[in-house]
Protein backbone atom coordinates (compact mmCIF):
# COMPACT_ATOMS: atom_id res chain seq x y z
CA UNK A 1 0.00 0.00 0.00
CA UNK A 2 2.61 2.49 1.28
CA UNK A 3 4.78 1.79 -1.81
CA UNK A 4 1.75 2.26 -4.22
CA UNK A 5 0.99 5.16 -2.53
CA UNK A 6 4.46 6.72 -2.96
CA UNK A 7 4.65 5.82 -6.54
CA UNK A 8 1.52 7.51 -6.78
CA UNK A 9 3.38 10.82 -5.28
CA UNK A 10 5.91 10.36 -7.72
CA UNK A 11 3.43 10.87 -10.43
CA UNK A 12 2.07 13.28 -9.53
CA UNK A 13 5.53 15.63 -8.53
CA UNK A 14 6.49 14.45 -12.07
CA UNK A 15 3.53 16.31 -13.37
CA UNK A 16 3.26 19.33 -11.18
CA UNK A 17 7.02 19.59 -12.38
CA UNK A 18 6.32 19.43 -16.36
CA UNK A 19 3.58 22.02 -15.75
CA UNK A 20 6.55 24.37 -13.67
CA UNK A 21 8.57 23.73 -17.04
CA UNK A 22 6.07 24.59 -19.50
CA UNK A 23 5.19 27.65 -17.35
CA UNK A 24 8.28 28.43 -17.48
CA UNK A 25 9.41 28.03 -20.93
CA UNK A 26 6.07 28.34 -22.48
CA UNK A 27 5.91 30.86 -25.74
CA UNK A 28 2.88 32.52 -24.70
CA UNK A 29 0.96 33.99 -21.87
CA UNK A 30 -1.49 31.51 -22.73
CA UNK A 31 0.07 28.53 -22.43
CA UNK A 32 1.54 29.74 -18.95
CA UNK A 33 -1.59 30.36 -17.64
CA UNK A 34 -2.91 26.63 -19.24
CA UNK A 35 -0.05 25.11 -16.96
CA UNK A 36 -1.01 27.38 -14.09
CA UNK A 37 -4.33 25.87 -14.21
CA UNK A 38 -2.69 21.95 -14.90
CA UNK A 39 -0.40 22.49 -11.99
CA UNK A 40 -3.86 23.32 -9.43
CA UNK A 41 -5.31 20.09 -10.50
CA UNK A 42 -1.90 18.48 -9.73
CA UNK A 43 -1.93 20.12 -6.29
CA UNK A 44 -5.86 19.11 -5.51
CA UNK A 45 -4.84 15.57 -6.46
CA UNK A 46 -1.48 15.56 -4.22
CA UNK A 47 -3.85 17.17 -1.18
CA UNK A 48 -6.53 14.02 -2.02
CA UNK A 49 -3.36 11.73 -1.84
CA UNK A 50 -2.63 12.99 1.20
CA UNK A 51 -6.43 12.55 2.69
CA UNK A 52 -6.04 9.34 1.51
CA UNK A 53 -3.03 8.19 2.78
CA UNK A 54 -3.74 9.67 6.25
CA UNK A 55 -7.08 8.82 6.23
CA UNK A 56 -7.62 12.21 7.42
CA UNK A 57 -10.29 14.74 5.93
CA UNK A 58 -8.94 18.13 6.88
CA UNK A 59 -8.21 19.48 3.79
CA UNK A 60 -11.41 19.04 2.40
CA UNK A 61 -12.06 23.03 2.64
CA UNK A 62 -8.72 24.13 1.04
CA UNK A 63 -10.02 21.82 -1.91
CA UNK A 64 -13.53 23.54 -2.09
CA UNK A 65 -11.33 26.87 -2.36
CA UNK A 66 -8.78 25.79 -4.98
CA UNK A 67 -11.91 24.15 -7.12
CA UNK A 68 -13.84 27.66 -6.37
CA UNK A 69 -11.30 30.06 -7.41
CA UNK A 70 -8.68 28.59 -9.62
CA UNK A 71 -11.17 29.93 -12.77
CA UNK A 72 -9.98 33.33 -11.70
CA UNK A 73 -6.37 33.92 -12.92
CA UNK A 74 -7.42 31.63 -16.43
CA UNK A 75 -10.48 33.84 -17.18
CA UNK A 76 -8.73 37.55 -16.20
CA UNK A 77 -5.68 36.49 -18.12
CA UNK A 78 -7.47 35.26 -21.17
CA UNK A 79 -9.82 38.56 -21.14
CA UNK A 80 -6.53 40.91 -20.62
CA UNK A 81 -5.17 39.26 -23.84
CA UNK A 82 -7.98 39.29 -26.06
CA UNK A 83 -8.64 42.84 -25.30
CA UNK A 84 -4.73 43.78 -26.02
CA UNK A 85 -5.73 41.65 -29.42
CA UNK A 86 -8.58 44.12 -30.40
CA UNK A 87 -6.37 47.24 -29.53
CA UNK A 88 -3.53 46.56 -31.58
CA UNK B 1 4.60 12.71 6.69
CA UNK B 2 2.33 10.42 4.90
CA UNK B 3 1.86 7.18 7.19
CA UNK B 4 -0.83 4.36 6.16
CA UNK B 5 -3.87 3.79 8.47
CA UNK B 6 -6.29 0.93 7.76
CA UNK B 7 -9.55 1.99 6.50
CA UNK B 8 -13.37 0.61 6.82
CA UNK B 9 -12.53 -2.21 5.41
CA UNK B 10 -9.31 -3.67 3.07
CA UNK B 11 -11.59 -3.80 -0.28
CA UNK B 12 -12.30 -0.41 0.12
CA UNK B 13 -8.77 0.47 0.74
CA UNK B 14 -7.60 -1.64 -2.54
CA UNK B 15 -10.13 0.70 -4.78
CA UNK B 16 -9.35 3.82 -3.21
CA UNK B 17 -5.99 3.30 -4.10
CA UNK B 18 -6.34 1.97 -8.02
CA UNK B 19 -8.39 4.97 -8.28
CA UNK B 20 -5.82 7.05 -6.80
CA UNK B 21 -3.14 5.37 -9.55
CA UNK B 22 -6.19 5.69 -12.34
CA UNK B 23 -5.40 9.81 -11.14
CA UNK B 24 -2.14 9.71 -10.99
CA UNK B 25 -1.75 8.13 -14.95
CA UNK B 26 -4.28 10.78 -16.03
CA UNK B 27 -2.06 13.71 -14.17
CA UNK B 28 1.03 11.75 -15.56
CA UNK B 29 -0.28 11.91 -18.85
CA UNK B 30 -1.75 15.85 -18.62
CA UNK B 31 1.57 17.17 -18.01
CA UNK B 32 3.69 14.55 -21.03
CA UNK B 33 0.64 16.48 -23.30
CA UNK B 34 1.34 19.60 -21.78
CA UNK B 35 5.00 19.39 -22.48
CA UNK B 36 4.92 17.42 -25.99
CA UNK B 37 1.97 19.18 -28.17
CA UNK B 38 2.96 21.65 -30.55
CA UNK B 39 -0.07 24.66 -29.93
CA UNK B 40 -1.73 26.33 -27.18
CA UNK B 41 -5.16 24.71 -28.52
CA UNK B 42 -3.90 21.12 -27.87
CA UNK B 43 -1.70 21.60 -24.93
CA UNK B 44 -5.35 23.02 -23.44
CA UNK B 45 -7.09 19.88 -24.73
CA UNK B 46 -4.13 17.53 -22.92
CA UNK B 47 -4.48 19.62 -19.69
CA UNK B 48 -8.02 19.92 -19.26
CA UNK B 49 -8.45 16.25 -18.64
CA UNK B 50 -7.39 15.45 -14.90
CA UNK B 51 -8.75 18.79 -13.99
CA UNK B 52 -11.99 17.43 -14.31
CA UNK B 53 -11.99 13.52 -14.38
CA UNK B 54 -8.61 13.53 -11.82
CA UNK B 55 -10.03 15.28 -9.32
CA UNK B 56 -13.79 13.64 -9.03
CA UNK B 57 -11.64 10.23 -9.05
CA UNK B 58 -9.73 11.40 -5.97
CA UNK B 59 -13.04 12.64 -4.72
CA UNK B 60 -14.02 9.44 -4.98
CA UNK B 61 -11.25 7.69 -3.38
CA UNK B 62 -11.37 10.00 -0.55
CA UNK B 63 -15.35 9.37 0.36
CA UNK B 64 -14.40 5.05 0.06
CA UNK B 65 -11.69 5.77 2.60
CA UNK B 66 -13.40 8.04 5.32
CA UNK B 67 -16.81 6.91 4.56
CA UNK B 68 -19.20 9.37 6.27
CA UNK B 69 -22.17 11.78 5.19
CA UNK B 70 -20.34 15.21 5.79
CA UNK B 71 -17.27 14.31 3.75
CA UNK B 72 -19.52 12.74 0.73
CA UNK B 73 -21.11 16.63 1.06
CA UNK B 74 -17.93 18.07 0.68
CA UNK B 75 -16.27 16.12 -1.53
CA UNK B 76 -19.73 16.19 -3.91
CA UNK B 77 -19.00 20.56 -3.60
CA UNK B 78 -15.79 19.93 -4.88
CA UNK B 79 -16.75 17.77 -8.07
CA UNK B 80 -19.33 20.51 -8.58
CA UNK B 81 -17.85 23.34 -8.72
CA UNK B 82 -14.63 22.05 -10.37
CA UNK B 83 -17.21 20.88 -13.16
CA UNK B 84 -19.00 24.46 -12.87
CA UNK B 85 -15.83 26.46 -13.47
CA UNK B 86 -13.12 24.57 -15.02
CA UNK B 87 -14.98 24.40 -19.07
CA UNK B 88 -15.59 27.95 -18.62
CA UNK B 89 -12.13 28.37 -17.94
CA UNK B 90 -11.17 26.16 -20.91
CA UNK B 91 -13.61 28.00 -22.90
CA UNK B 92 -12.10 31.37 -22.45
CA UNK B 93 -8.42 30.11 -22.84
CA UNK B 94 -9.51 28.59 -26.19
CA UNK B 95 -11.22 31.45 -27.28
CA UNK B 96 -8.44 33.85 -26.72
CA UNK B 97 -5.81 31.23 -28.00
CA UNK B 98 -7.20 31.30 -31.64
CA UNK B 99 -7.38 35.29 -31.26
CA UNK B 100 -4.13 35.75 -30.52
CA UNK B 101 -3.45 33.24 -33.15
CA UNK B 102 -2.16 30.42 -30.80
CA UNK B 103 -2.48 27.65 -32.57
CA UNK B 104 -0.90 26.17 -35.77
CA UNK B 105 -3.01 26.67 -38.90
CA UNK B 106 -1.61 24.24 -41.02
CA UNK B 107 -2.95 21.58 -38.38
CA UNK B 108 -6.38 22.46 -38.17
CA UNK B 109 -8.69 20.15 -40.60
CA UNK B 110 -11.84 21.98 -40.35
CA UNK B 111 -11.74 25.62 -38.81
CA UNK B 112 -15.51 26.55 -38.46
CA UNK B 113 -14.17 29.31 -36.47
CA UNK B 114 -13.60 30.97 -39.68
CA UNK B 115 -16.35 31.06 -41.08
CA UNK B 116 -18.30 32.94 -38.36
CA UNK B 117 -15.14 35.53 -37.55
CA UNK B 118 -15.40 36.59 -41.65
CA UNK B 119 -19.26 37.19 -41.14
CA UNK B 120 -19.48 39.09 -37.92
CA UNK B 121 -16.46 41.05 -39.90
CA UNK B 122 -18.61 41.57 -42.85
CA UNK B 123 -21.83 42.59 -40.73
CA UNK B 124 -19.72 44.81 -38.51
CA UNK B 125 -18.92 47.26 -41.94
CA UNK B 126 -21.54 49.11 -42.88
Amino acid sequence: MTALLLAAGIMFGVAGLAALIRIIIGPTNLDRVVAADVFTATLVCWMGLWMVANKDTTLLPVLIALALFAIVGTVSVARLLARKEEDS
Amino acid sequence: MMRWTPGASPVLDVLAIALVMLAAMMSLAAAVGLLRFPDTLQRLHAGAKPQVLGVIVICVAIVLRSPSWPVVALTSLVVVFQMLTQPIAAHMAGRAAYRTDGLHGELIILDEMADDVSAADRADKP
